[in-house]
């Protein structure tokens, strides 16, 4: 291998400039029921973890 | 069988030393794989057949891979149809 | 190419910065230790202090002692052969780094003549901006303004250092693009923070050891201190980013109607842990790679505008002196990218410390350090869970969002994506701990003598190679951040998505959760026995 292949090898092939980023951007599905459950749950995750860091960590502002 | 993942020239390529596969998304790739796997006899005499793709981090940029040293491995599954089956998967 | 998959659990451990910001860290570590049997094979680390140009009379600065070799202060067996080192301390830290790191480059396949010219140069960089950082005017503090012959000077500390290397880092960065680029091979910002934070590992285990040395009351009032970091960060790290992401993919995708796959990856870049968390996510939701790179772009220059704005923000506007720690733990919420939160919590250290200090005229004095292990520590918990966190996402995405058939998430997933240097942190840490808790008598007098050596040791390493390391990150941070990333217009969107998110939502939430969980930590007062 080469000093140029090696170096372009060691780069990576993927780079923003090598691709057209556009439809990343574009052509937004339409919002599903799974998203909403998938947020929702994310959501009572994070108020059962609060629930439980108040009670369990002792610096938390319940204690 | 063991393959190498890879996006290249907005294609999914799964390869190793003896074959390669692509497609425009997973979805292809997959079917491709799978019609392969089907046709070569390899789920001959077996109820399911395990086809892992590691992606390759050195397509990843070089900067980033300080940051993140792995994007995703892999498994497909692919089982053996029954006759009374209809799965979707292609038939022996 | 070069393959780079992760096949097995051992893959990696030679070829990827993470593991070998592990051996840096534990090889100096462990080496280090051996002051327990007398040698001392760490003092050569080089360390600089405040000077000036004229010394008073009966003050200090000289030029000519303005680095000098740890173990001139602190070496029990060999201070006499590092005190004669003086600034040569600078070339034996250069040496010793050097080949380290460059074994480290050669295992990971880069280009070797490119990485030595890039170290050597950034090196050099950075104890140019170290040095004149710790010029008095920049440096001193008021109460020694006299010592240097100064009637006024900026009182920085060692702030004015890391500062001026990122500018510099920056200058280069923007203005110098060629040289940036030449430099790149060896400007690894994330792999010599991901090393500091071993060192940092160390420093937390060596806070009781030091503590313990003004008295023994303090060195448990330390321990107790560590700990409670440490359960608070994992709390508040889980429920910010379930609050955080969630939050910002709703954002994405209602308000800026962005696509699945992009919102998800967005939602993670955004929220805590930067690029990890982007290619993370990418890999999570099968994105194409282009994502998680265009995120990862973004993240890293938002992540230097926020090293920028927020050590200032949290030091003199809220929560300031009141509630260190939350501003501390509120940092490693806000900030991406391991080593630009890592650069921000140092600062906010060095910040609220002087701040402190200049309120209370010198009653109230803070054991350096702590404030930025609370900012580390929340990042350090967010890098561990962002592996089971792209796990469970992975799972819901294949199973449950695309329904592809056949697809099977390997639970290996989440140890390829776990953060390597953790270990490393973690066994600084426990090791010292277990040394402090056991010969070590918890700092009683039969355990002192042990403790003594063990910091002859461990003071090169956690005060020593620590700075040198968030040095280097300064300027490496500076050297890759290009700020016209930001006007290219097909970042588009994606801009206004990372303000909106991070600066009405990611910060203020960081904030708020940061206070549930920390609201009336206190440092150990520490001024007595300092004065």
């Amino acid at each position: 291998m080469n000093e140029k292949e090696k170096e372009k090898s060691n780069a990576g092939t993927l780079s923003i400039d090598a691709m057209d980023a556009q439809d990343v951007l574009e052509d937004a599905e339409p919002w599903e029921p799974i998203e909403t459950k998938l947020v929702l749950w994310s959501f009572a995750v994070a108020i059962i973890a609060l629930i439980i860091g108040l009670w369990l960590v002792p610096t938390s502002i319940l204690h | 069988m063991d393959l190498t993942l890879s996006y290249r020239g907005n294609k999914w390529i799964a390869h190793n030393d003896k074959m390669s596969f692509s497609g425009t998304t997973l979805d292809d790739l997959d079917d491709k794989i799978k019609t392969f796997v089907v046709k070569s006899g390899l789920l001959k005499n077996k109820n399911m057949y395990k086809v892992k793709m590691y992606f390759n981090n050195a397509e990843i940029p070089a900067w980033i891979r300080q940051y993140a040293q792995h994007y995703f491995n892999r498994v497909l599954i692919i089982k053996a149809r029954r006759e009374d089956e209809n799965d979707g998967f292609i038939k022996p | 190419m070069t393959d780079l998959s992760n096949r097995k659990w051992y893959t990696g451990m030679l070829t990827q910065e993470d593991w070998w910001a592990v051996w840096l860290g534990l090889g100096f570590f462990f080496i280090s230790l051996l002051n327990i049997w007398g040698i001392d094979l760490v003092g050569w680390v080089t360390y600089p202090t405040k000077w000036v140009f004229h010394v008073p009379e009966g003050g200090k600065g000289a030029i000519s002692h303005a680095f000098y070799a740890l173990g001139k202060k602190y070496s029990l067996t060999a201070k006499g052969f590092y005190s004669k080192l003086g600034w040569w301390s600078v070339i034996w830290t250069y040496v010793i780094f050097g080949i380290a790191t460059t074994i480290g480059a050669i295992c990971m396949k880069w280009d070797i003549k490119r990485f030595v010219a890039g170290w050597t140069i950034i090196y050099f960089l950075t104890i140019a901006t170290w040095f004149v950082g710790h010029h008095a005017f920049f440096a001193a503090t008021k109460v020694n303004w006299h010592k240097y012959g100064l009637n006024f000077a900026l009182s920085l500390g060692g702030g004015a250092s890391f500062i001026l290397a990122l500018i510099v880092g920056l200058i280069i960065g923007n203005f110098f693009k060629g040289f940036a680029n030449y430099l790149s091979e060896a400007a690894k910002p994330e792999w010599y923070i991901k090393t500091a934070i071993v060192y940092l590992g160390a420093k937390l285990g060596y806070l009781p050891i030091k503590l313990s040395g003004f008295s023994q009351k303090l060195g448990k009032v330390a321990t107790k201190l560590t700990f409670e970091l440490f359960i608070a960060g994992a709390a508040a790290t889980v429920v910010a980013y379930m609050i955080f992401w969630p939050g910002i993919y709703v954002i994405a995708r209602k308000i800026f109607k962005l696509p699945r796959k992009t919102a998800a990856v967005l939602g993670s870049g955004i929220s805590i842990c930067g690029v990890s968390a982007a290619v993370a996510t990418g890999g999570a939701v099968r994105a194409r790679p282009v994502v998680s790179i265009m995120v990862s772009a973004l993240v890293v220059v938002w992540a230097v505008i926020e090293l920028i704005i927020l050590p200032g923000f949290f030091t003199h506007i809220w929560p300031g002196t009141k509630d260190p720690l939350v501003a501390g733990a509120a940092m490693g919420m806000s900030v991406k990218t391991d080593g630009a939160d890592a650069a921000a919590g140092e600062l906010l250290d060095i910040f609220l410390r002087n701040k402190v200090q200049v309120e209370t005229n010198g009653q109230v004095v803070w054991p350096e350090g702590i404030i930025t292990a609370s900012a580390v520590m929340t990042k350090i918990w967010i890098d561990v869970f962002i592996g089971i966190w792209a796990f469970i996402l992975a799972m819901v995405w294949v199973y449950k969002v695309e329904r592809r058939p056949g697809e099977y998430v390997p639970p290996s997933e989440v140890w390829h994506r776990f953060p390597k240097f953790v270990i490393g942190y973690f066994v600084a840490w426990l090791v010292l701990l277990a040394i402090f808790f056991g010969p070590g008598h918890k700092g009683a007098p039969e355990g002192m003598a042990l403790l003594k050596s063990v910091k002859a040791g461990v003071v090169p390493v956690e005060k020593g190679m620590r700075k040198l390391f968030f040095m280097l990150t300064f300027m490496s941070l500076g050297i890759i951040t290009d700020f016209r990333k930001l006007k290219e217009c097909q970042f588009g969107k994606m801009v206004w998505v990372y303000f909106v998110g991070l600066f009405l939502f990611i910060i203020p939430v960081a904030i708020i959760v940061a206070y549930i969980f920390h609201h009336g930590m206190q440092l150990p007062n520490i001024a007595q026995y300092v004065q």
